[in-house]
């Protein structure tokens, strides 16, 4: 089973996961996100079709 | 070692930080050593994350579209198309290396944190489904290998879980790390068979002179190129690398470590891929009906054409190749999880302090298992329909990719270059076009 092997190092060797805050989407990037929006309801629709029509 | 003091430094730690501190003072005990045999130490040690993606991304499935893709087309287009395809994926897993290093943080929780809970959860549902799919390709490919050896699918299916368990829940990350790289070295089995198959080199080689598509362009065609795309970058990729990386505590000194280690797993996923089109091109591909045989009648051609040694060792290549990648899977989806929704989430973690972390990826490989398991269940369709659809939600999870890899406030000075940029966004629009032209090939079939 899993055991507790520490071998001693300063907290210090470990850094710190980044501080996460949310982004604000701007500009392009609110283009881009939209354009993924269209692409994936647009892919979703065009999978369903190929599927239903048997070319998967 | 002055560096390493007492161990209330780390009484009041988490058990995975305090095993990650151990594996983390082993590299730092290495790098501060001179000389050749340390230094190559030190590679042994930092290589895992890359090669494993790699190598488990020549998954069951993988094993099966590379198959059928030779028996199909032959030694021709796939050849050159398969090399661009391994760049396409050093190119893609590199960034994750990047972030990972940068920021101690996985895909998942990354997605979350910057982009709000609408994309978290929605690159959560897409991973985890398309998890569950690409395991039941997993347990189709251990079924129909360990079948060759008169072994019940029920069985096989039961012992594939059954290791997937042990390794997870028993093992942390180093341990299950260093197993895991000693079942992907099981995949390059298919390099012998494919020299077993005695090729005609000249024709290997002309493939990169011509890149003629015998049948022409043809949605049937589109969709094969699709399939080999799919199973050669996928969104679970991206997630499994950059939280490996996270789990076994690599920082930015590890980044030169982890693209090497990606580069090694890149040149070793191509060499099986190629070695499978070109055995299956070299002994399947022209005789009746070649385009659409499935993987078990491509198992009796060469049990055939090579004797029971050939049909055994493609067999068993295939248990080893869904094996691997089942547990890649399942960590990458318990990984996720644990990210999305801060539970505990580390390999590290003993299973009684951290069952809601190992639980979802054990659970959706038991769901895997008993969907193969179905009688009649329609597992070649299922097995291209998750290639597809990993290579339609791919570029929806490189553009968050690329946005983190040029948030200069997270990455500094690792966040991508220009080359790097071009280089992604032109994979990103390979992939949009061809999904394009896939679409239009199934709204205007008569163009094509």
């Amino acid at each position: 089973m899993k055991k507790d092997t520490l071998n001693l190092v300063t907290r210090s060797d470990y850094p710190a996961p980044v501080e996460l805050t949310r982004a604000q989407l701007k500009g392009w990037v609110r283009v881009v996100f939209w354009g993924l929006r269209v692409y994936i309801v647009v892919m979703i629709a065009l999978v369903a079709i190929g599927f239903a029509r048997g070319h998967a | 070692m002055s560096k390493h003091v007492a161990y209330t430094d780390f009484i009041d730690c988490e058990e995975d930080v305090k095993i990650r501190a151990k594996d983390q003072a082993r590299v730092v005990a290495l790098r501060e050593k001179k000389g050749w045999l340390f230094r190559l130490m030190l590679g042994l040690v930092l290589i895992g994350p890359g090669v494993l993606v790699m190598i488990a991304d020549n998954d069951a499935g993988g094993v099966i579209t590379y198959a059928q893709t030779g028996a199909a087309y032959g030694i021709g287009f796939f050849i050159p198309a398969l090399l661009l395809s391994g760049f396409i994926a050093y190119v893609v897993q590199e960034m994750t290396v990047r972030l990972g290093a940068v920021t101690h943080r996985g895909h998942a929780e990354m997605i979350w944190g910057r982009y709000g809970a609408f994309w978290g959860w929605f690159s959560l549902v897409d991973l985890v489904l398309a998890n569950i799919l690409t395991l039941i390709t997993e347990f189709i490919g251990v079924t129909l290998g360990l079948g060759v050896f008169g072994v019940p699918h029920a069985v096989s299916a039961a012992a594939a879980i059954a290791v997937d368990v042990v390794v997870l829940l028993v093992l942390r990350y180093y341990a299950w790390e260093r197993v895991s790289l000693w079942i992907a070295l099981g995949n390059l089995v298919f390099i012998p068979l494919a020299l077993m198959a005695h090729p005609h080199w000249s024709t290997v080689v002309a493939a990169f002179s011509s890149w003629r598509i015998q049948g022409g362009f043809t949605p049937a065609f589109l969709f094969i190129v699709l399939a080999n795309f799919g199973t050669t970058i996928a969104p679970w990729m991206l997630f499994f690398q950059q939280s490996a990386v996270v789990d076994k505590g690599l920082t930015v000194h590890d980044i030169h470590h982890g693209r090497v280690d990606t580069a090694i797993g890149t040149v070793a996923m191509v060499a099986v891929a190629v070695a499978l089109v070109i055995l299956t091109g070299s002994l399947v591909h022209g005789m009746p009906g070649a385009s659409n045989l499935d993987i078990q009648q491509i198992l009796r051609v060469l049990g055939q054409r090579l004797g029971p040694i050939g049909e055994d060792l493609f067999a068993l290549g295939l248990v080893e190749a869904g094996m691997i990648a089942a547990i890649a899977l399942t960590a990458s989806t318990s990984w996720a999880m644990g990210e999305a929704f801060q539970w505990p989430k580390s390999i590290n973690m003993p299973a009684r302090r951290a069952w809601r972390f190992y639980l979802p990826g054990l659970l959706s490989a038991v769901i895997a298992a008993a969907v193969v398991l179905i009688p009649h269940a329609p597992l070649g369709f299922l097995n291209l329909t998750v290639q597809v659809v990993a290579s339609i939600f791919m570029p929806a999870a490189m553009l968050f990719l690329l946005l983190l890899l040029n948030d200069a406030t997270i990455m500094g000075e690792h966040r991508n270059r220009k080359w790097q940029n071009i280089a992604a966004f032109s994979i990103v629009g390979l992939l949009v076009a061809l999904n394009g032209v896939y679409g239009l090939s199934v709204v205007m079939p008569h163009l094509f």
